[in-house]
């Protein structure tokens, strides 16, 4: 989804919302009635389907008008202005944090290589690549696993 | 009260309290780290400490990060803190034109005063007003929440239905795990893991710390030239004079301001600022190194926050997300925020006004001291700040429940805010409706049984009607302010032509 084109972001979030409130609705429609109260456990859901469903039409029917010439473009607030190359940071640090967690769930890699490793890594994607920095990041990963992990076990008792 | 303090005055409360202050103005004066999440990272650290322990820690967390920002907004025009944004305005040409220490000096002066002022507001209102509360029914509850969400979707930035959307999507999002109503298991899709829901904590690392992190990596701070200040901080008497009007007008408008739901700290350094450059003698002046505009925008800020603690502690209703942090913070103790806590847990609620004026006074003595100290956190490396904070998160999240389904929800709904606020969608609503919803639902159905499924019983409840209005001049307010602007521009230009 470009964030830049607000046709896109914006379409993207009306079929977003209205994913979310099919799931709502076809959640809700799984739950018996209600038994000893007025409302019942599927109430909410459903009002919320509704309520998310119509939110999300009026973003894309305004997405689609203001397209069209038809309403103002409203003044971008939450615009992102990232450098050239930001979003590709973002995306090495998220797939390092992804890997990172999948090491220590289902490889079972101690807690303390595996910080180690993913500091580096994401200290590398962010300030750019060196061996004096991934030697830098390196000692730094270590002290601070090595730190958060007694912190935990010691004082958490919390074992990774 | 007095025996809040004396509870607060064991060693171990006030080294929590000095702690919290201490980190919250580091975090504070890093731009690009806020109170919010730092608290949020805090968090799961509170788990093992004693209630008042824990609440005396994220408040000195709350009030640190909300007045380190203005060191690095006067020193080099980059707030560490939104609310700090205004005290760019004047802090900086100050520092600018060799007056950096006394813009300085003004700016934790005034920041104390605004705590200062707010507190005595927070102590006298909230046993009234919790009292006065006691007498809600369910209605009263589920209405109150009602008008507060539509306050803070309409509030937010941006459009009232994104507003909207993004409170809508948060309460969808609280729905999944066991009904506690009649115990079956609802919106799970047949898997274990959502038996429980999502957990309050992973939500809030995710969404702001996460997301946070994310979007920080992919932009880069200005390199300005850090120019220290080199002389000493100084207060003199005839600036009470010279400020003092301005330090009550502004705290009071901080404090009013923070009681609304969904405002915060940032709006109200925006309007006591205006409101102090109309009502100033020199409006020409502001924006280029007048006092009066550092110091109504520091006032502000600080006040917003013992305002908006006033509802949290009163009535359970946050005024901010970071409010609704603290309500979680309340929750993990098996605490209920309300009325009630004045009630059943005074240590508690006596103890949160008891650490905010504490804090206040540990922030005064520690930003004084190290105020150039503190511009100097800005030369440290992203790379390891960043990185280090996401080990903090994987760490935290796992030690809510020594489990890796509360990690992934983090990172889940660290996609969640970045996409939310992608999509110009803001978080605040998107939080303070998740964290809502399971009252709101909790109190609309106990008031649905006592009426017999008669829904039209509300009408009969004043409080509830009124805030049934609120809510819906809330939503129907921004049109017709609109319609309004617009027939008067028509207007003019008739008269022009």
């Amino acid at each position: 989804m470009s964030l830049r084109n607000p046709l896109v972001r914006d379409l993207g979030l009306c079929g977003a919302a209205l994913i979310l409130a099919a799931l709502l609705l076809i959640g809700a429609a799984s739950l018996p009635a209600p038994r000893f109260e007025p409302l019942g456990s599927a109430a909410l859901p459903r009002a919320m389907a509704v309520v998310i469903a119509l939110l999300g039409l009026i973003v894309g029917i305004g997405a689609i008008r203001r397209k069209a010439g038809k309403l103002p473009d409203p003044e971008d607030e939450f615009a992102i202005e990232a450098p050239p190359g930001g979003a590709f940071k973002s995306l090495g640090v998220f797939v390092g944090l992804v890997a990172f967690v999948f090491s220590l769930d289902r490889l079972h890699v101690p807690f303390e290589v595996a910080a180690t490793c993913f500091v580096v890594w994401s200290g590398c994607v962010i300030g750019g690549w060196s061996l004096r920095s991934a030697l830098g990041l390196a000692i730094f990963g270590a002290a601070l696993s090595l730190l958060v992990a007694w912190v935990l076990r010691t004082w958490l008792y919390i074992e990774f | 009260m007095i025996d809040a303090f004396l509870t607060l005055l064991q060693w171990h409360n006030l080294l929590y309290l000095l702690l919290g202050t201490a980190v919250g103005i580091v975090v504070g004066g890093i731009p690009g780290l806020t109170s919010t999440m730092l608290i949020a990272l805090t968090l799961p650290l509170t788990f093992h400490m004693d209630p008042v322990s824990a609440m005396t820690l994220l408040i000195g967390e709350y009030v640190g990060g909300i007045s380190g920002g203005l060191v690095t907004a006067i020193l080099l025009r980059m707030p560490g803190t939104p609310s700090s944004i205004v005290t760019t305005f004047d802090g900086y040409p100050m520092a600018q034109q060799g007056k950096a220490e006394r813009a300085l000096a003004l700016g934790i002066f005034a920041s104390v005063a605004g705590g200062l002022i707010s507190w005595a507001f927070l102590a006298g209102m909230s046993p009234a007003l919790a009292r006065f509360a006691l007498g809600f029914g369910p209605w009263e509850y589920c209405t109150l929440v009602l008008a507060a969400l539509f306050m803070l979707a309409a509030l937010a930035q941006g459009s009232l239905v994104r507003g909207l959307l993004g409170a809508a999507i948060g309460m969808a999002l609280s729905l999944p795990g066991i009904d506690p109503s009649v115990g079956i298991p609802r919106l799970t899709f047949g898997s274990d893991a959502l038996l429980s829901g999502f957990g309050l904590l992973p939500v809030l690392i995710g969404a702001f710390a996460i997301s946070q992190v994310l979007r920080d990596a992919a932009t880069e701070l200005p390199k300005e030239a850090l120019r220290p200040p080199k002389g000493r901080l100084q207060i003199f008497g005839s600036d009470f004079r010279k400020h003092g009007g301005n330090l009550v007008r502004s705290s009071l408008i901080g404090t009013w301001i923070g009681i609304l739901p969904g405002i915060g700290s940032n709006i109200a350094a925006i309007i006591s600022y205006s409101t102090t450059r109309q009502m100033s003698k020199t409006p020409e002046a502001f924006g280029s190194g007048e006092e009066a505009g550092v110091v109504s925008s520091e006032t502000a800020n600080n006040a917003a926050i013992g305002g908006a603690l006033i509802p949290l502690i009163t009535m359970g209703i946050p005024g901010s997300v970071t409010e609704a942090i603290l309500i979680g913070a309340l929750t993990i103790h098996n605490l209920q925020p309300g009325p009630l806590l004045f009630q059943n847990s005074p240590e508690i609620a006596y103890g949160v006004i008891a650490s905010y004026l504490v804090a206040n006074l540990f922030m005064l003595v520690l930003m004084w001291g190290s105020a150039k100290w503190i511009a100097q956190l800005i030369r440290i490396p992203r790379s390891y700040l960043l990185t280090a904070i996401l080990v903090f998160c994987v760490a935290g999240s796992y030690a809510i429940n020594n489990s890796f389904v509360d990690v992934w929800t983090m990172i889940a709904f660290g996609v969640v805010g970045l996409a939310l606020e992608g999509a110009r969608i803001p978080l605040g609503p998107f939080v303070i409706g998740f964290v809502l919803t399971p009252i709101a639902e909790e109190q609309l159905r106990a008031a649905m049984m006592m009426s017999g499924g008669d829904i039209t019983a509300v009408l009969q409840r004043p409080y509830a009607l009124a805030f049934l209005f609120m809510a819906l001049l809330t939503l129907v307010w921004p049109f017709v302010a609109q319609r309004i602007t617009a027939r008067r521009r028509a207007n003019s230009k008739e008269e022009r032509a």
